[in-house]
């Protein structure tokens, strides 16, 4: 619990770094008392004399719904990669694993050719089809991964990753015949932040709190379902509930992260690996941690993002792998070397 | 796994960023409206303002005063902005702007897709110009912020870049300057036109990209397509619709001349999949500033005399 | 006696088939086991005894029959419930997990614990007892991976009695470690028996089976052969039969009469 209550102060923390720094003209220190002004009681001792309004609105209305987006959707990709690796038993398991991304991306494409504009819970088109389609294509693959008798999850990976495969060769036909949105599905794929808002961050922390909530209750269920899942059974797991439970969980939080901020991968699949070595295998451990580091992970190569080479924006997902693949090799080492094998 | 499978849409992502770095510009199937237009009050000579000006997307923009703090985040619009005169009035630009050459002093706020937002709105722009590229949410979100936004989307033919012009006009307070690009834009085409009309076309091939992407020309529907025409060229890809083509259908077309981009000719001339074609061995392939074509503005009328003057040299002695 | 007709596990007409139109694996089977007893399962190997088992933890559904537990369907009951009615010890447990052997443990607890609160004071000492019992208390940090196969065998039986459940089921659980090992387990589950609880033990070992069982299962092709007392059961013609070799039986050999040996 202690472990927990530090992990979230060193959120904060990190969530006030990214919120002081960014590629407009103004100090740490001034955009710090911009935030704290916000907020309540602390706002009554900040003054901000000599800071102008254009800064307020960068740092409130740009800055930090970015970086909550971030750390949001950093949270969900890790807390559901713990959650799939798990399941599936398959350490390679990935948030987009079951086709979500593929969906999405359809979807996406879809509403960049169609040129329509809706907005609902603060997503324009693009994000509502990304969702609809991520959502579909999950119950797509659960329908089809049922037939012919009881759900197994070795079923649901291999038909999975059979119509991810078809829906992502279905975007690069629809790109064949409009050619004019490619580089748009392209940026699109590589996620990012750059169009965050309240409503935006709203929306996903629904998902991200009552999701992460639900996926947390099962890490002890989860623990025996990793022993194997007859294991499972005997010591009084219904191992099929916990699975579909997870699944349409999983799948509503990848589908809503996915359709604000695009396809980051990386997170999901390698931040649970790293708790894991840093804390064991207890779920009841590795899936709250995960949501943290998720967050303080994406939330951190977000800032670096938008600022190593200001103004012009690198991909996110460029930077979750080159600064992530490193690390996590390192502690792989450490492992080793701790273990002597 | 994941990686694998965007492998083929990156590499045609990049591709096209590539394409788009180069020359920036295609025209999108969704610009309904050959043109926006604008809906000053009668008085507008002077382009009194408040002005509302409706812009391509359809939407009703309105400027509470003659805007002095212009971000323009597409290359043609920039070009054209300096062309009415305005270029004083630009505070920020894309990463992609870079002509008339003085306009790179200006603060670059990004790129074309995703601007560094904290940038644009540092700068406290009172009009931000956005082309089809850009990112819709981005374009809420400036709006929401009460940044006004004006967005001209691509356009399919040289009657819809006049309406450009004149849109901008209006919006700048530039309506004369506008007049007056249009005038001279008209005469240059006019006047190209008089000189090809009854000249014989000679067969020609645009190289938008070539390589093992692919072969992508500008076909019939596109902009720079409707230019080799109006210029008395004969567009061998005018049939298709799009962006693609086939090498088997540049061979079989065997086009007399070869339009590419100046900096990328000798590459293309030492390939070997195209030195079985006539114009290749003749040495007919001509390097050009694909800007040109590829940006819709003032430039263009230059792009159809540059064309026409490859075209038909004996018509311009 | 009244209380062994409440707290039983009873077969009724037990009929499963993997695949339809090949032989069943357990045929219309019809068996009562009772508290307080020290069940051995014994026979050759496919004769059922694995499936049996199997069914009474519900990891499969009869084709035929019905089960009942405490009068009550199988079916009926809520996994929840049924852990901590049933434990069972499989032969093995997945190596690659990186568990520690107190986590592993542990697990048995997992019907009783609330979500999201830590294990209770209850439950630790119920770990403890487990483990010393198991004579694991000094592995307690370590990870399961790490361990040798008897040592891993103990953790999986602590982790059984950890369940702390009426009964519990076992799928040969010495039959992978030596002499004094075996003698060891074997008689961890005697004291279990003693201390109230029902063991049902598949073992292929009958010298073991008669030394500690109170009765014996014989099953041979998807049915029940023989079951009752050990000296009722464990007979020459009995063994002879199922086994289709011959057996001898030495008197006097061990502290309940009879050592058997089979004629090579």
């Amino acid at each position: 619990m202690k472990k927990i209550l530090s992990a979230f102060l060193l959120l904060l923390v990190a969530l006030l770094a990214a919120v002081s720094v960014g590629s407009a003209d103004l100090s740490m220190w001034d955009s710090l008392k911009i935030l704290l002004h916000r907020l309540p009681i602390a706002g009554e001792w900040v003054q901000l004399s000599g800071i102008g309004t254009v800064y307020e609105t960068i740092v409130w209305e740009v800055r930090m719904p970015r970086v909550l987006l971030a750390a949001m959707t950093g949270g969900i990709l890790a807390v559901v990669g713990s959650a799939y690796q798990g399941i599936f038993l398959n350490p390679l398991a990935d948030p987009h694993i079951l086709g979500v991304s593929s969906g999405a991306a359809l979807g996406a494409t879809m509403a960049m050719s169609a040129g329509l504009s809706v907005s609902v819970w603060g997503l324009g088109a693009v994000g509502l089809f990304a969702f609809a389609g991520a959502l579909l294509t999950v119950f797509l693959v659960y329908q089809a991964a049922k037939i012919g008798g009881s759900l197994s999850v070795m079923h649901m990976l291999l038909t999975g990753t059979a119509i991810s495969t078809m829906l992502s060769s279905m975007i690069s036909l629809w790109m064949t015949f409009h050619h004019d949105q490619i580089v748009k599905v392209y940026m699109w794929t590589l996620g990012s932040f750059a169009a965050a808002t309240w409503e935006k961050t709203a929306f996903l922390s629904v998902f991200a709190v009552v999701g992460t909530a639900v996926l947390c209750a099962g890490a002890g269920k989860l623990n025996l379902m990793m022993m194997g899942e007859e294991d499972a059974k005997c010591l009084g797991v219904d191992t099929g509930r916990l699975q579909k439970t997870f699944i349409v969980t999983s799948s509503l939080l990848v589908a809503a992260a996915v359709s604000v901020s695009g396809i980051i991968g990386f997170v999901g699949l390698i931040v649970p690996h790293c708790v894991r070595l840093l804390c064991g295998p207890d779920n009841r451990k590795v899936m709250p941690f995960s949501f943290f580091a998720g967050a303080i992970f994406l939330m951190a190569c977000d800032t670096v993002a938008r600022t190593v080479a200001a103004p012009t924006e690198v991909p996110v997902g460029v930077v979750t792998a080159m600064f992530g693949a490193p690390y996590f090799i390192s502690l792989i080492w450490r492992e080793r070397g701790r273990r002597g094998s | 796994m994941k990686n694998l499978k965007w492998k083929r849409i990156a590499a045609i992502g990049m591709l096209s960023m590539m394409m788009l770095a180069a020359g920036c510009g295609k025209t999108p199937d969704r610009a309904q409206d050959a043109g926006a237009n604008t809906q000053a009050p009668e008085t507008a000579q002077d382009a009194s303002y408040p002005l509302t000006v409706t812009d391509s997307g359809g939407q009703e923009v309105t400027l509470g005063q003659k805007p002095e703090k212009i971000v323009s985040v597409a290359p043609n619009l920039t070009e054209i902005v300096c062309q009415l005169g305005a270029g004083d009035r630009l505070a920020g630009r894309s990463d992609y702007c870079d002509y008339p050459a003085e306009i790179v002093d200006v603060e670059s706020v990004g790129t074309i897709f995703t601007p560094d937002m904290e940038k644009l709105i540092a700068i406290t722009p009172d009009l931000v110009l956005v082309s089809t590229h850009f990112d819709e949410e981005n374009a809420q979100k400036l709006q929401d912020l009460e940044i006004p936004v004006l967005t001209l989307f691509e356009e399919h033919d040289m009657e819809g870049v006049y309406a450009m012009i004149e849109t901008l006009g209006q919006a700048l307070g530039c309506v004369d300057e506008a007049e007056e690009c249009v005038r001279k834009m008209q005469d240059t085409v006019s006047d190209v036109q008089e000189k090809v009309k009854d000249l014989e076309k000679p067969s020609v091939y645009y190289v938008v990209d070539y390589g093992e992407n692919g072969d992508f020309t500008a076909g019939g529907d596109t902009f720079a397509g409707a230019m080799l025409e109006m210029a008395g060229g004969d567009n061998i890809a005018k049939e298709v619709a799009g962006w693609s083509i086939t090498l088997e259908e540049i061979i079989e077309a065997d086009p007399a001349l070869i339009l590419i981009a100046e900096s990328r000719k000798d590459e293309f001339m030492q390939s070997a999949a195209y030195a079985n074609l006539t114009a290749v061995k003749e040495g007919k392939v001509y390097g050009i500033d694909n800007n040109l074509l590829d940006r819709q503005g003032f430039r263009n009328a230059e792009g159809i005399r540059t064309l026409a003057e490859i075209f038909h040299p004996e018509a311009f002695e | 006696m009244s209380n062994n007709c409440l707290h039983r596990v009873r077969l009724d007409h037990v009929v499963w088939q993997p695949q339809k139109g090949k032989e069943p694996v357990l045929n219309n089977i019809s068996l009562e086991f009772f508290e307080g007893e020290f069940y051995g399962m014994l026979g050759p190997n496919g004769a059922g005894k694995t499936s049996l088992v199997r069914q009474i933890l519900r990891l499969q559904k009869p084709d035929q029959g019905a089960i009942w537990l405490d009068q009550e369907n199988l079916r009926a009951w809520d996994r929840d419930a049924l852990a901590r009615k049933l434990a069972f010890l499989p032969q093995t447990i997945r190596e690659d997990v990186d568990f520690t052997v107190w986590d592993t443990v542990a697990m048995g607890r997992e019907p009783y614990r609330k979500r999201f609160f830590p294990l209770e004071e209850k439950d630790r000492e119920v770990i403890r007892q487990a483990l010393e019992m198991t004579d694991c208390l000094k592995l307690k940090d370590k990870r399961v991976s790490i361990l040798s196969g008897g040592e891993r065998q103990r953790v999986i039986l602590a982790r059984t009695i950890a369940q702390d459940t009426p009964w519990v089921i076992l799928d040969e659980p010495v039959s992978n470690l030596d002499v004094r090992h075996q003698i060891e387990i074997m008689g961890i589950l005697k004291e279990l028996q003693e201390q109230g609880k029902t063991i049902i033990a598949i073992l292929h070992d009958m010298n073991l089976a008669a030394a500690f069982c109170t009765k014996i299962v014989i099953m041979k092709e998807g049915s029940v052969y023989a079951f009752g007392p050990v000296q009722e059961v464990l007979t020459e013609r009995n063994l002879e039969e199922v086994y289709g070799m011959k057996f001898e039986f030495l008197e006097g050999r061990s502290k309940n009469g009879v050592y058997i040996v089979p004629q090579v």
